[in-house]
């Protein structure tokens, strides 16, 4: 019995008092720099970077501080301090600092690539007024690096302040930069020496944003970036010789290079845009010179990601002008696709449409909204559907992925959406995840939680079945028998709840349904657990001890919850254990479903949905639908419409014969593939529009081509609810054409009057019709602005939900008890578990990613990982050829001897057709939203030939040996018999200031 | 019911419908950008008075080849001692015509304006003395490139003079 154990213990909350009440958000440290900034004073500084924080390489920014020499950068400022920053002895350190770096930088900006502005070397030698230098320029001697496909390192530019180092150890915390400091001549280094490529440097770019000059450059930028950097090597090197002839005066360089980089401007387009990678939502600018994307140039203010991207977000552009790309309007005529004009393939779409409406009535029509496209194409979708057409059969793609975890937190919260921010994550003391391959996912979120635990003491939980580079990196890993995670959530909150650890205050006032809740969890004793999980029992009580240490925690999960028979049950259970903490409306705490697509969230927000409007509203409520017919005119329908999984039966049974597809390879990422295509052969008619001809679109009668993010504008929501702006960069290629556009120019030939000029006016329509987004405007999410929904009319947002209470009737939480949903086992031999799911380097089905060479040439074909144990058993080695056999289809795949997974589970990543999960998976799906159940499928293994072929070449990051080092490590630099610190009076002989 | 397809018979367009799609485009461009345009033949006109498209004509047609001739020929002592001579007499106009010019820094990017508008704005003291440098060090290079492709590839000329 638990229910007696109630009142045992302090509770949490109390607790939690005692050690000194809840923690505020710290402020950082106020450094003399920061104090002479908020006085308007830019003392000069190569190697701090705000996003960095101090280094102490450079030497630059030396002030006297109560008469002492100081580094700005780094010395705390206290009250009363006597700063001096402009004597004659301050500049005459400082320019003996400059000396040195430019010794070691030779400065050729107006046939350097770099030369765009943005050059901190160039600007700080301007800034400084350095005229000329004393000490040579002396080259390292080392060469080029130019092994990495996307970026280069040159060590003769290299001024060793260790930005990259900071950046890769300590931010993106990669930890393969450093800089040998023993060395002769220091120079950064990957993994301990390695070439880049060879490195486990996974290409996030972090070092070339970060980098102050040309030493580290994205290779797009090379030859390109301005009018006389096209220029033959030894051609070059003669030109930088007459430069420094012809420029004596560092004064005349400067200015001649600054002209240059006035024309540049003109020629080179600098477009904010968010990233159409993942939920993440990291925003950028983009660098264009006509269709060429030059490079992405990320922002210490992008409110998601700041300065941080990942290997996609930064280089995976190439997809954009990819030949393959659909440029012109398709029709089927026989066994052929005919290119057409836009009049014919929108006046036969509407054409058909009408007469499938018109016989079958409007519920014979279906309409699949994409994830991928903008708010506002996702608003116009569902309003085509339920206006134009009269039917709610629309939906999206996140119902492959994330709404059980909406299903979990309506259920239990209100919100169907993060309960913080990033920020909230990073600070938390306790990081739960669960089902989630973070660091390959959403790999700038993981970022967060990695310099958390490294630099500030955050705990980490991971729980999952594949060892990846996040559970390498807990403190604790549970690695549970798959489909089991009901399980021990159940079990660890009611160990919780026996020893009195709940935080009794935060229930009584804020929850509902504790005593039911409790009840349910009888059955789940610690060794009920263990035996069903396999997670040894001494592993759940270390995780309850934590969760009861923790002053905030937060849970996040993803594919591996969700995408299970139980997953909206798993994802209730999540959020019961966070509300039996006391876990929710206070910073730091919360649940995070980590949404997937870069606008899963915003898809669903903005009702690409069967059953609601924008904002969630019930689509049978009618006052929201009356305020919707008001707004639209005419009658809507009133009974919620079909989802997806559920279409797709209507197909099979004679019900939806035309379909309606907008960037979504449904016959690729939807379970059972046979399945889904035997449906779409039964279709009358369907129009698919999408980038390329994917395999959905194949069977198309009407194939429209659409632009991707790069070449419109409009609005995407993040995984924190955030809403961001994306601009146009480019125009659309060839006669392709956003899909706001392509949607309002159909429904205005199937009769509706829709007026949008641009996407700001969808987007105030949905604004007016939905309090969740009362207060947005394109005004409001100018440049890199923001906003979380729920947006007030007067543009409050909400960074953080649940502080003043939830959304319902009586503002309480409710405990909902679930029962757990054991997976089915599938019989006949079928012996081994295919987990399956994401990596870095690849999005979705793999159309925009493998388009890019770089990435191509890390991860140039599909694999499946085999564990040492199952390699051993069957003979297996790296590279074999494997057919991996399930009830409902096979395929055959390479294979990887990988530590990975564990005995008999495998794992084929989703992203590419060389080898489809979905051939093999079933059509069992989560018992709550029909979202299919992906991880629950089991397969046989036979072993095709021995010859093997690599999958994975030697130069991808996972082969290379990290380097992890505290930061840039600025002692060592300082303990070197050549440091002497800059001579000014009072100078030291070391690198140490006090 | 419809099976999967993927071959696509692309719409070919006749060379006339080619030309005149084309014709369409330009004729846009122009009367988009009239303004512009007007702008860039004065440009043209004023650089070709100066000899400067002729240069660029050069370089263009010979493309690498003469910019790297032009610049061995130049990254000689000789050559080095040219372009300091032209830095100087450069340097020594730009200082003249200073006291005249230090009027405030102007944005060059805050609208769109023809090249002449540019030079004109530009009053940073330091931008003008690099441009006029430029200048110089462009018309000295035209008169190099001039007499190397006259009169044998490794000869220099004197810019200067
Ligand atoms: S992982 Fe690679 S790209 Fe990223 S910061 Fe480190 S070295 Fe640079
Ligand atoms: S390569 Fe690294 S150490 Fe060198 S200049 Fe760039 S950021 Fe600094
Ligand atoms: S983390 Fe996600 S949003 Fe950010 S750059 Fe990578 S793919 Fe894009
Ligand atoms: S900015 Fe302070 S030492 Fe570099």
């Amino acid at each position: 019995m638990i229910g007696r154990c109630f009142y045992m213990g302090t509770p949490l909350r109390e607790r939690r008092r005692n050690r000194g009440g809840f923690r505020k958000r710290e402020e950082p440290m106020k450094t003399v720099m920061d104090f002479l900034r908020d006085q308007g004073i830019e003392v000069p500084h190569l190697c701090y970077h705000p996003s960095l924080g101090p280094i102490q390489t450079c030497d630059l920014c030396l002030v006297s501080a109560d008469g002492k020499l100081v580094r700005a950068c780094a010395e705390p400022y206290r009250e009363g301090m006597t700063i001096e920053t402009g004597s004659e002895a301050v500049k005459a350190v400082r320019m003996e600092a400059m000396d040195r770096i430019l010794s070691q930088h030779e400065l050729y900006c107006t046939v350097c690539e770099n030369n765009n502005g943005n050059c901190e070397i160039h600007n700080t030698v301007k800034q400084m007024k350095v005229d000329r230098q004393n000490l040579p320029f002396q080259a390292k001697s080392y060469p080029v690096d130019d092994s990495h496909p996307f970026y280069r390192y040159d060590p003769d530019q290299c001024i060793l302040c260790g930005r990259c180092v900071e950046a890769c150890q300590n931010l993106q915390v990669n930890e393969t930069l450093s800089i040998d400091w023993e060395a002769k001549t220091p120079r950064v280094i990957w993994d301990g020496g390695s070439s880049i490529d060879e490195s486990s440097c996974v290409s996030c770019g972090h070092c070339v944003t970060v980098c102050p000059c040309n030493a580290l450059m994205e290779k797009t930028m090379i030859g390109e970036a301005g009018f006389l950097t096209g220029i033959q090597p030894d051609t070059l090197r003669s030109m930088i010789e007459i430069t420094k002839e012809a420029e004596p005066g560092y004064r005349e360089l400067i200015a001649v290079s600054d002209m240059e980089e006035k024309m540049r401007r003109k020629e080179i387009r600098r477009t904010k845009t968010v990233c159409t990678y993942c939920g993440v939502g990291c925003s950028f600018d983009i660098w264009t010179k006509g269709r060429d994307i030059l490079k992405v140039e990320p922002q210490p203010e992008a409110p998601a990601n700041g300065i941080s991207t990942c290997v996609k977000g930064k280089f995976g552009w190439d997809f954009i002008n990819s030949p393959k790309r659909l440029t012109r309007p398709l029709v089927r005529r026989g066994e052929r696709f005919y290119e057409t004009s836009w009049e014919e393939a929108l006046s036969l779409a509407a054409e058909k449409f009408t007469e499938v409406k018109e016989s079958g009535g409007p519920d014979a029509l279906g309409f699949i909204a994409s994830s991928k496209c903008t708010n506002e194409e996702a608003y116009l979708m569902q309003k085509l559907a339920r206006s134009v057409i009269g039917t709610n059969n629309v939906d999206n793609c996140s119902r492959y992925c994330q709404t059980p975890a909406t299903k979990g937190l309506f259920r239990t919260v209100g919100y169907g959406g993060d309960a913080g921010s990033i920020r909230d994550i990073a600070e938390a003391d306790l990081v739960i995840t669960v089902g989630s391959n973070t660091a390959d996912s959403h790999p700038v979120l993981a970022t967060r939680i990695k310099r958390a635990h490294k630099l500030h003491g955050q705990k980490l939980v991971v729980v999952d079945l594949l060892e990846h580079e996040m559970a390498e990196r807990a403190d604790l890993f549970l690695r549970p028998e798959s489909s089991t995670d009901f399980v021990w959530l159940a079990a660890v909150t009611r160990y919780i709840v026996d020893q009195g650890w709940h935080d009794t205050v935060f229930i009584e006032e804020r929850v509902n349904g504790l005593d039911d809740y409790v009840d349910s969890l009888n059955p789940f004793t610690l060794d009920y657990a263990e035996s069903v999980t396999g997670i040894p029992r001494e592993k759940l009580i270390r995780l309850a001890e934590m969760l009861r240490d923790a002053d905030s925690t937060c849970i996040l999960w993803a594919m591996g919850v969700t995408q299970h028979t139980g997953g909206s049950d798993t994802s209730t259970a999540i959020s019961n254990l966070l509300l039996i903490t006391g876990n929710y409306g206070r910073p730091g705490t919360g649940a995070y479903p980590l949404r997937g697509h870069n606008n899963v969230q915003g898809t669903s927000d903005f009702g690409a949905l069967p059953n609601v409007f924008p904002g969630y509203e019930s689509v049978e409520d009618e006052s929201v639908r009356r305020r919707y017919e008001r707004e639209w005119g005419g009658e809507l329908p009133k009974k919620a419409g079909l989802d997806n999984h559920s279409m797709l039966d209507s197909i099979l049974k004679g019900g939806i014969r035309s379909l309606y597809i907008i960037g979504e390879d449904t016959a690729f990422s939807d379970s059972n593939s046979h399945h889904v295509q035997e449906a779409f052969r039964q279709l009358d008619f369907m129009v698919v529009q999408d980038l390329f001809l994917t395999k959905t679109a194949r069977f198309a009668d009407v194939v429209l081509p659409a632009s991707p993010s790069l070449e419109k504008e409009g609005t995407f929501v993040n995984t924190e609810r955030r809403v961001q702006r994306l601009y146009q960069a480019i125009d659309p290629l060839g006669d392709s054409r956003p899909d706001w556009i392509i949607l309002r120019d159909l429904a205005r030939r199937l009769g509706a009057d829709w007026p949008y000029d641009h996407p700001g006016a969808v987007m105030a329509e949905a604004a007016k019709l939905a309090s969740m987004f009362a207060g947005v405007t394109y005004d409001r999410l100018e440049g890199y602005k923001s906003l979380q929904w729920p947006v007030a009319p007067d543009g409050t947002d909400a960074p953080f939900l649940y502080a003043d209470g939830f959304p319902t009737s009586d503002g309480k939480a409710r405990l909902v008890p679930m029962p757990w949903t054991a997976p089915r086992r599938t019989e006949g031999g079928y012996d081994l578990l295919l987990n399956n799911g994401r990596m870095l380097e690849h999005f979705h089905e793999g159309n925009m990613t493998y388009r890019s060479r770089g990435i191509r040439h890390k991860v140039p074909s599909a694999y499946v990982e085999v564990s040492t144990e199952l390699a051993a058993e069957r003979g297996i080695r790296d590279g074999a050829r494997v057919k991996l056999v399930s009830p409902f289809g096979e395929e055959t795949v390479y294979a990887l001897v990988s530590s990975r997974v564990r005995k008999k589970e495998l794992y084929l990543s989703i992203h590419t057709d060389q080898a489809s999960v979905n051939t093999l998976t079933g059509s069992d799906v989560d018992r709550a939203t029909h979202t299919p159940a992906y991880k629950e499928v089991h397969v046989r293994l036979e072993t095709l030939d021995r010859d093997p072929v690599c999958p994975l070449p030697g130069h991808h990051p996972r082969y290379g040996r990290k380097n992890p080092q505290t930061g840039v490590e600025v002692e060592r630099k300082w303990q070197r018999e050549d440091y002497d610190f800059p001579r000014g009076k009072g100078e030291r002989k070391n690198g140490r200031t006090h | 019911m419809a099976a999967p397809i993927d071959q696509i018979v692309r719409q070919k367009r006749t060379a006339e419908e080619s030309r005149q799609e084309d014709l369409e485009v330009l004729l846009q461009a122009l009367s988009e950008n009239k303004e512009a345009l007007l702008d860039a033949v004065e440009i043209l006109a004023w650089l070709r008075d100066r000899g400067i498209l002729r240069l660029l004509k050069g370089f263009l047609s010979s493309g690498e080849e003469i910019l790297r001739d032009v610049v061995h020929l130049l990254n000689t002592p000789e050559g080095k001692r040219i372009l300091s001579n032209i830095t100087q007499s450069g340097v020594l106009l730009s200082k003249l015509d200073l006291s005249r010019l230090s009027v405030e820094w102007s944005d060059l990017d805050r609208e769109k304006k023809g090249w002449r508008e540019v030079i004109k704005e530009v009053r940073d003291p330091e931008a003008v003395t690099g441009f006029l440098m430029l200048l110089q060090m462009m018309k000295g290079l035209s008169r190099t490139a001039g007499s190397g492709q006259d009169e044998g590839r490794h000869k220099a000329g004197d810019p200067s003079g």
